[in-house]
């Protein structure tokens, strides 16, 4: 198992072909290889970087009032509305 | 010891892997005024964020999530459950963007970021060039703006399968139904996206502490 095939996983979590030893191979390496503990790691990372600014990104106002007139859409399209 | 080690983030909510809850499907299926409106609540955000990392603008956005609620509600009859509401919301929410494009683009064959990758290794597949980059410094005043703009540089198709995994922790399943792609698809999206972010941050000076001189 190569650092390529590691990091290939890591980023693209498409693990179907590789095989339950395939799969078993892939942690092993990145267990004990530093570069691509390092390289998931820093995947991680970004994902969780991505979820907090998200939490701060919509405007909490603009939100409300979509949700209103999403609200008000739907009930006139209900039969027993 | 399954979870000794994981080598992919886990989504950050709880997600089931498969189909609604049995209540909802009823409600959903017979319209029922407060089941829809409940989940109308829990996945507008969610779709709001989706519609503008798909590159929309705000108003394109919210009329977009708007059209994709009534398509919802005018369809409720068909919904069986077999994924969740907000998983099928999503997909109705893809066709809304697509429409609007009209041209579809097909994610290219081979891109930029492949080769940036592969060059990181030699012929052994060892690492020649191993990650330097981010260690990230949450805390540092600059670090938003800089994940804000290289995420501006991720091709959108790329940006909408990162943020639905990542941002609204959707199953790679669920992302494979929204978008109509098969697993091997979504995964080259996902590395492309993920690749293109860390080479960014990377060349941002996102810079590991640690591992520095």
């Amino acid at each position: 198992m190569s650092c390529r095939e590691v990091a290939r996983v890591a980023a693209s979590e498409h693990e179907a072909n590789l095989g339950v030893g395939g799969r078993i191979a892939v942690r092993l390496h990145a267990l004990a290889c530093p570069h691509c503990r390092r390289y998931v790691r820093e995947l991680k990372a970004i994902g969780q970087a991505a979820r907090e600014m998200s939490r701060t990104e919509l405007d909490a106002t603009r939100v409300r009032l979509l949700e209103q007139a999403v609200l008000s859409r739907l009930r006139s399209e209900l039969p027993d509305a | 010891m399954a979870n000794a080690y994981t080598l992919v983030p886990p989504p950050p909510r709880p997600v089931a892997p498969t189909g609604e809850h049995p209540d909802r499907i009823d409600g959903v299926r017979c319209r029922d005024s407060r089941v829809l409106e409940t989940i109308a609540r829990e996945t507008l955000p969610g779709l709001l964020r989706a519609a503008r990392a798909a590159g929309l603008t705000l108003e394109e956005a919210e009329d977009a999530v708007q059209a994709t609620f009534l398509t919802f509600c005018r369809r409720a009859e068909d919904f069986d459950g077999r994924a969740r509401a907000g998983t099928w919301l999503f997909g109705i929410l893809i066709r809304k963007i697509a429409e609007r494009r009209r041209a579809h683009v097909r994610e290219a064959r081979s891109e930029d970021i492949d080769a940036v990758v592969e060059s990181r290794f030699d012929a052994t597949g060892r690492w020649s060039k191993p990650p330097q980059g981010p260690e990230f410094d949450l805390l540092r005043d600059d670090f938003r703006g800089c994940l804000g703009d290289c995420l501006e540089q991720v091709p959108e198709r790329q940006r909408l399968a990162f943020v639905l995994r990542e941002v609204e922790g959707l199953s790679t399943e669920e992302i494979c139904k929204v978008f109509g792609v098969s697993a091997n698809n979504l995964g080259v999206l996902l590395f492309r996206a993920r690749n293109r972010l860390r080479e960014c941050l990377e060349r941002k000076g996102y810079t590991g502490s640690s591992d520095v001189v």
